[in-house]
């Protein structure tokens, strides 16, 4: 029933869109549960408007299967498994029902559809979860490395998100977060070994062997450029618009299509705001031309305070040239307090 | 139509917090059947104010005349007169008790006698008053009455044979506990034919009716018409109507000798009237006053601080609102380099700052800071000059300071002998003189210490209750002004000084002092993206030092697209919390962090 829904909405934006889609993404959750039917539909409903220049799925390593080839056959372009540790101790703190095992396993089968078809490989691997240290950090990439060459790395510092299982266990002890200076060393030991390794950070938390191999379809999101999202809780941003899905798995799965969807319409300061959130994100930074563009101000004008502010601190946080605004390793670090700095000057 | 005197019962009931004297008091209003008809009541129905409920204390005295027709046939009124409970209000305390023929002293039946109660038993006992021992709770499974008879007894001297036993929740006893009242209190005496004599003890401020004044008729009559005299402002006022307490104002026109009721006279703003005052008739004046007044003064000085300094006119209007209700506030306009424009304010204590604290807060919503208590200093100067200084930011130049002053106190500690040693410590700690030390009988102790004002102020409350276990009590007096040595200790955030946290101290306590306040604005602090350093001291010289290092690490490790919304909105929130920060140079300073600086001077050790 879910996947009806998510078929007939789709369906419904392929039937009015002349031109192909730039990029697809099918991910949000574990689209490895989905049935081959259902995946194989949805490739072909994407490929009836033309060849996207991406198309990603992302998959939990325990879903990968043989009988996946099929979808590489269709003209996916991207694979990207959430390997994120190979320790089970760490797999277990972060609920995980993967095993190294599991883990080598979905590596070799990925290495395999990576040998016979024109995909690009992406793992994500988590950093800073309880009881890792730098060693086991390290290890974990260079492991990943030396079996799968993958084109893009996503890295990423664990997040106890409030109302989480891990948030529980922190609060009531049974669980020690990794003290912030820690945390900032293992991040720091992580991007320095990726970029010894050839991977370059182009974002906070992911990192390509080539500027051709960074994933495309998050760049729309860094950018603040249009994209359709459907699904259970699913976003899309269409110029000023945001429609959020606000239904779970079960609302989704009983409700008409496009039933689920609030439309928001966003203010120019709002814009500017989620311009500062997404666009610091990258190495990029901010395109000052095309902020001037779309905002009609000066970048460096509006914010003159705050960047004479960031100028001054050590280490360094912040390179800002001629038409671009962006932070440095050490900015990166402390990334949302710089966002709210410069926010402030946003009224 | 004057109404026979004898079948008047003045009485209040004397409790420590939590055993129940609100729950008790809505029961006697209950079984009056005054209120059983008007719907569902508010619980506690004294204790007018949400800080009162919370925290089990009254603030205000609230009075209530309740009818009763006892087994006699005769229909008797009973006036319960509810004092406030804690030691910064022991002045009206005590007059709301001298308005009393007798008291109800609660004990809660599994709890037993506590100490603080003794305090106000005393009192009750010096002004002649008839006091019926009450235990309460006697339904509670763990209720040992056995034991509290036995402290009844041995402990307090009381007569257990006037012991009534109810429990204020479910109603029990109280028909016993009213006829012990009528048969044991005495009418009130009184002659109706002298002239005029009446006692405020509360008041409070009507918005419509203006000030409303809550007294006891000792002698003569009170009516209508009648011109009156305030003894101690000679002011003049002639009475627009008069009536008693029921649930809301019940006029009757005129009172007699014994009766407690309202009147109203024109009066505009409580600071007019003094609790403790007596009103006589301006015609046939009364030849004395009735004692125990005193003009109550404050004694802890603070200055409050809108956190957005754009709410100063309504934190302005919010103090002019409480002022009406409470005359012994004062304030003056202030200003902070730190904090901007504010109020210079005087409380009666420490309870009494954390009522209007909390009360501007609730009542009219504003954020606010406090700055660090302060008793008045004199300080004497080179050239002979005398000043009053109760504000750091007043402190003059100590090189043309000869010597300063600071108030003093007699502490009376009452405590079971056990404990002694403890609060002996405690008392030479907080600088205290021991001038007296009798054995009351032969387990408990009575000490009399003289001791700094400012010491018994910032701590000392907590202290003694935890080292006697909650058993000492302890009330106080101010004595006068003794010479001390003192200092102002500055505290400095990279390197420049937040005038909204300077304090005067007693030169010996600075260091101690200098670390608390350095140690917890440490904890209060948010780490900022470069390091801040934290410094106390006094004059030219530090004295406490604390480093707040820069954070390593603030980063969101995923944002894509379903992620910005929720993103934005924390950003949001996150620039929403930022406009209640104080900036001193570029440290943001959190609102927490002032009220964490007032609580190192007020509980920790």
């Amino acid at each position: 029933m879910y996947e009806k829904v998510l078929l007939q909405e789709l369906k419904a934006i392929v039937d009015i869109r002349k031109a192909p889609f730039e990029t697809v993404y099918i991910g949000g959750g574990n689209p490895g549960l989905a049935s081959l039917t259902a995946l194989t539909e949805i490739l072909e409903m994407i490929h009836s408007l033309g060849t996207p220049k991406e198309l990603s799925i992302e998959m939990n390593p325990e879903s990968l299967h043989g009988g996946h080839a099929q979808l590489f056959e269709q003209g996916l372009s991207r694979l990207s498994i959430g390997i994120e540790s190979l320790a089970v101790n760490h797999l277990r703190t972060l609920g995980r029902h993967a095993t190294r095992e599991t883990n080598l396993r979905a590596m070799n089968l990925a290495n395999e559809f990576h040998k016979s078809y024109p995909i690009q490989l992406n793992f994500d691997l988590m950093t800073c979860i309880p009881g890792q240290t730098i060693a086991d950090a390290l290890s974990d990439i260079d492991t990943l490395i030396d079996l799968s060459a993958p084109e893009h790395i996503s890295l990423y510092n664990l997040t106890v998100e409030e109302g989480t299982i891990l948030a529980k266990e922190v609060a009531n002890g049974t669980l020690q977060v990794i003290d912030e200076d820690q945390q900032a060393e293992m991040l720091s030991a992580c991007w320095a070994h990726l970029a010894q390794l050839g991977y370059n950070q182009y974002e906070i938390s992911n990192f390509s062997t080539t500027a051709a191999t960074r994933c495309k379809h998050n760049e729309r999101y860094w950018r603040l450029q249009d994209y359709i999202g459907i699904g259970p809780s699913a976003a899309g941003t269409i110029g000023n618009i945001r429609a959020t899905s606000d239904a779970t798995i079960e609302t989704y799965r009983r409700a008409p299509s496009f039933a689920s969807y609030t439309l928001e319409t966003m203010d120019r300061l709002t814009l500017m705001n989620e311009q500062l959130l997404m666009g610091l994100r990258t190495t990029d930074g901010i395109d000052k031309e095309a902020w001037l563009a779309r905002y009609g101000v000066n970048f460096d004008q509006l914010c003159e305070a705050e960047i004479a502010f960031l100028e001054q601190q050590d280490p360094v946080l912040i390179h800002n040239t001629e038409n671009n605004f962006a932070l440095t390793s050490s900015g990166f670090m402390v990334l949302d307090a710089i966002v709210l700095k410069l926010s402030q000057a946003l009224v | 139509m004057a109404k026979d005197s004898r079948v008047i019962r003045n009485f209040c009931i004397i409790a420590h917090i939590d055993h129940g004297k609100s729950t008790l008091a809505d029961r006697f209003i209950d079984k009056a059947k005054l209120v059983s008809t008007r719907g569902p009541l508010q619980q506690q129905m004294l204790d007018n104010m949400d800080i009162e409920r919370e925290r089990g204390i009254t603030i205000k005295s609230q009075a209530v005349t309740i009818p009763y027709k006892a087994h006699d046939g005769q229909v008797y009124e009973l006036n319960l007169v509810d004092t406030p409970g804690h030691v910064d209000f022991s002045y009206e305390v005590s007059r709301a008790i001298s308005s009393c023929e007798g008291a109800l002293l609660l004990i809660d039946a599994a709890q037993g006698v506590e100490a603080q109660t003794l305090a106000n038993m005393y009192m009750a006992m010096e002004l002649n008053l008839e006091i019926i021992p009450v235990i309460n709770k006697i339904d509670l499974p763990s209720a040992d009455i056995e034991a509290c008879l036995h402290q009844i007894d041995h402990d307090l001297g009381l007569d257990t044979d006037l012991t009534a036993y109810v429990s204020a929740k479910t109603g029990q006893g109280i028909d016993e506990l009213f006829e012990t009242i009528v048969r044991h209190i005495p009418a009130p005496k009184g002659d109706t034919k002298a002239p005029l004599r009446a006692l405020i003890f509360d008041s409070h401020y009507d918005a419509y009716r203006g000030v409303i004044i809550h007294f006891r008729v000792f002698d003569g009559v009170i009516k209508e018409g009648q011109e009156i005299t305030f003894f101690s402002t000679d002011a003049e006022h002639i009475v627009e109507e008069v009536g008693i307490f029921q649930m809301g104002l019940v006029r009757t026109q005129h009172l007699n000798a014994g009766d407690v009721g309202y009147l109203i006279a024109g009066i505009k703003t409580i600071s007019d009237i003094r609790v403790g005052d007596t009103i006589t008739d301006t015609q046939r004046p009364c030849k004395s006053p009735l004692p125990g007044f005193k003009e109550v003064k404050p004694v802890v000085f603070s200055s409050i601080y809108p956190v957005d300094s754009n709410d100063y006119e309504e934190l302005q209007e919010a103090i002019d609102r409480l002022k009406l209700n409470d005359a012994s506030l004062i304030y003056e306009k202030d200003s902070s380099a730190a904090l901007g424009f504010g109020f210079r304010c005087g409380f009666l204590g420490m309870l009494h700052l954390e009522v209007v604290q909390e009360r501007i807060e609730r009542e009219f919503g504003l954020s606010i800071v406090f700055t660090s208590p302060s008793v008045r200093y004199k300080v004497y100067m080179k050239d002979g000059e005398i000043l009053e200084i109760d504000n750091p930011l007043s402190y003059p130049d100590p090189m043309h300071v000869d010597y300063a002053e600071e108030p003093y106190i007699q502490a009376e500690i009452i405590t079971p002998a056990t404990y002694v040693g403890n609060i002996i410590n405690l008392c030479i700690e907080k600088r205290g003189v021991q001038t007296a030390m009798n054995y009351l009988d032969a387990k408990r102790v009575e000490l009399i210490y003289e001791m700094p004002l400012a010491e018994v102020l910032f701590e000392f409350y907590d202290r003694l209750k935890s080292v006697s276990r909650g058993y000492a009590s302890f009330d106080y007096h101010v004595i006068g002004y003794q010479t001390t040595d003192l200092v102002r200790l500055d505290i400095l955030v990279n390197s420049e000084p937040v005038d909204a946290l300077s304090q005067l101290v007693f030169k010996d306590n600075a260091p101690l002092r200098a670390r608390q306040v350095c140690q917890s604005l440490k904890n209060e602090i948010p780490r900022q993206m470069f390091k801040i350093a934290l410094q106390g001291a006094v004059g030219g010289t530090i004295i406490a030092r604390e480093t707040i290092n820069a954070f390593r690490k603030d980063v969101t490790a995923k944002c894509y697209g379903g992620d910005i919304s929720r993103k934005r909105k924390l950003l949001e929130k996150q620039k929403e919390g930022k406009k209640r920060m104080k900036m001193v140079g570029n440290v943001e300073i959190p609102q927490q962090a002032f009220l964490a600086v007032l609580k190192t001077t007020d509980s920790k050790n």
